[in-house]
């Protein structure tokens, strides 16, 4: 029985390294695919039979993936993810507004949607619902058919609490701790699962940084960190792993919109920025919607042009960020760190006092 | 801390909101890879068994 168990574990864990290094590398031949993944020829013979007859991969020619002249020899036949296979919904949550993309399982865009979507002032009780309902109309208008959808992934500003399906906390809301994930699988009958947007970035990233321990700091109306650990994001046992924008970077220190005192921030978002510019109150309130980017775009450029308060003002951005993360490469010494966002329009500005 | 620093790059990936939702879909792939997929054998037919509620 024990034998039996191991050997169904070792069949589950060579069908998902084939599976990861398709995605992760695109189509390759079965000789390419067992070096990529150390299997045996046998063992790739086996599992790519049965992952086809699945409708999981198919064999395709190489003429149909590369140019002529990048093709050598006699033709080969590669092995690559069958976009039929299944569907993907990602789903955006920002203030006021829900974006949606419905993908096939290569990953390629079949249908795109935005609407507004009132955030603010929600009732945390309904939100979920609300959500379902612009899933289900959108669902409604994509041109392929409904049944191949097998998971939503959902992406929030503010910490998402993923074991819960909750956002805990979030600059779109006023209400706290709004269920998500469960009024949208009863709803739709299909998995789903919520994080917040910097992890999301991070996973996009992932490609790149494959095996590496890095962290991709986002910079905009907020400032989120997705953290990768030895080529894995990492999101914590509830999900809010890497709340970086909310460490404490000055005790006591300027206004968060998350109500606390002196996190990066404060200083190093948008209305961070702008608050710092514009008075030496830091105690004022946060804006409740975004700043608009024509307001970060005239700031910059006074900046640039030697402004003194606009110049300070990115000059603490870049210290707020700067000194979180001495803290993070003293505790991990990461490889790589990645700065990203709408606010890294304005990065020569900032990067000079980072560390 | 210099030694920690030795080996850090420092990029800049200017990114929009297409970032995050291709961030998300490729959370939402690798995770049904790695639940699902790996699994098998998950037939098309068998497909709809495979959804969580």
């Amino acid at each position: 029985m024990r034998e039996k168990a191991d050997s169904e574990l070792v069949r589950r864990q060579n069908r998902r390294i084939v599976l990861e290094t398709l995605r992760g590398q695109g189509p390759q031949a079965r000789i390419g695919l067992g070096r990529s993944t150390g299997l045996s020829p046998a063992s790739i013979t086996s599992i790519s039979s049965q992952l086809i007859d699945d409708g999981i991969i198919v064999e395709r020619h190489d003429a149909e993936i590369l140019p002529e002249p990048n093709r050598r020899g006699r033709p080969q036949t590669l092995l690559d993810l069958d976009p039929g296979a299944a569907q993907v919904l990602a789903v955006k949550i920002s203030i006021d507004g829900i974006e949606l993309a419905l993908a096939d399982y290569r990953g390629t865009i079949l249908h795109r949607g935005s609407s507004r979507l009132a955030t603010y002032d929600a009732d945390a009780a309904a939100f979920g619902g609300r959500v379902a309902d612009e899933i289900s109309g959108f669902l409604a208008e994509a041109p392929s058919p409904r049944g191949r959808l097998a998971r939503i992934a959902i992406a929030i500003q503010g910490v998402a609490d993923s074991r819960a399906g909750t956002i805990m906390w979030s600059p779109a809301f006023r209400a706290r701790n709004i269920p998500v994930v469960e009024p949208v699988q009863k709803a739709l009958g299909i998995a789903c699962s919520i994080s917040n947007d910097a992890n999301m970035i991070a996973e996009g990233l992932d490609q790149r940084s494959r095996g590496e321990t890095s962290a991709v700091v986002f910079m905009g109306y907020g400032v989120g960190m997705g953290l990768i650990l030895d080529g894995k994001v990492y999101h914590g046992p509830t999900g809010a792993a890497a709340e970086f924008g909310h460490m404490n970077h000055l005790p006591g220190g300027a206004l968060c919109r998350c109500g606390r005192r002196g996190c990066v921030e404060a200083y190093a978002a948008d209305y961070g920025i702008l608050r710092s510019a514009g008075t030496d109150d830091d105690s004022t309130p946060p804006p409740l919607s975004g700043v608009p980017v024509e307001t970060m775009r005239k700031l910059e450029s006074q900046a640039r042009a030697g402004e003194p308060r606009a110049m300070e003002a990115y000059r603490k951005a870049g210290q707020a960020v700067g000194y979180g993360l001495a803290r993070l490469v003293a505790l991990l010494n990461p490889t790589r760190i990645v700065l990203s966002g709408p606010g890294t329009h304005a990065i020569e500005l900032i990067r000079p006092h980072l560390m | 801390m210099a030694e920690l620093r030795q080996n850090l790059v420092i990029d800049t990936v200017p990114i929009d909101t297409d970032m995050i939702i291709k961030g998300s879909i490729d959370s939402a792939l690798r995770e049904l890879d790695r639940e699902v997929f790996s699994g098998g054998p998950v037939g098309k037919e068998a497909f709809a068994l495979q959804q969580a509620v």
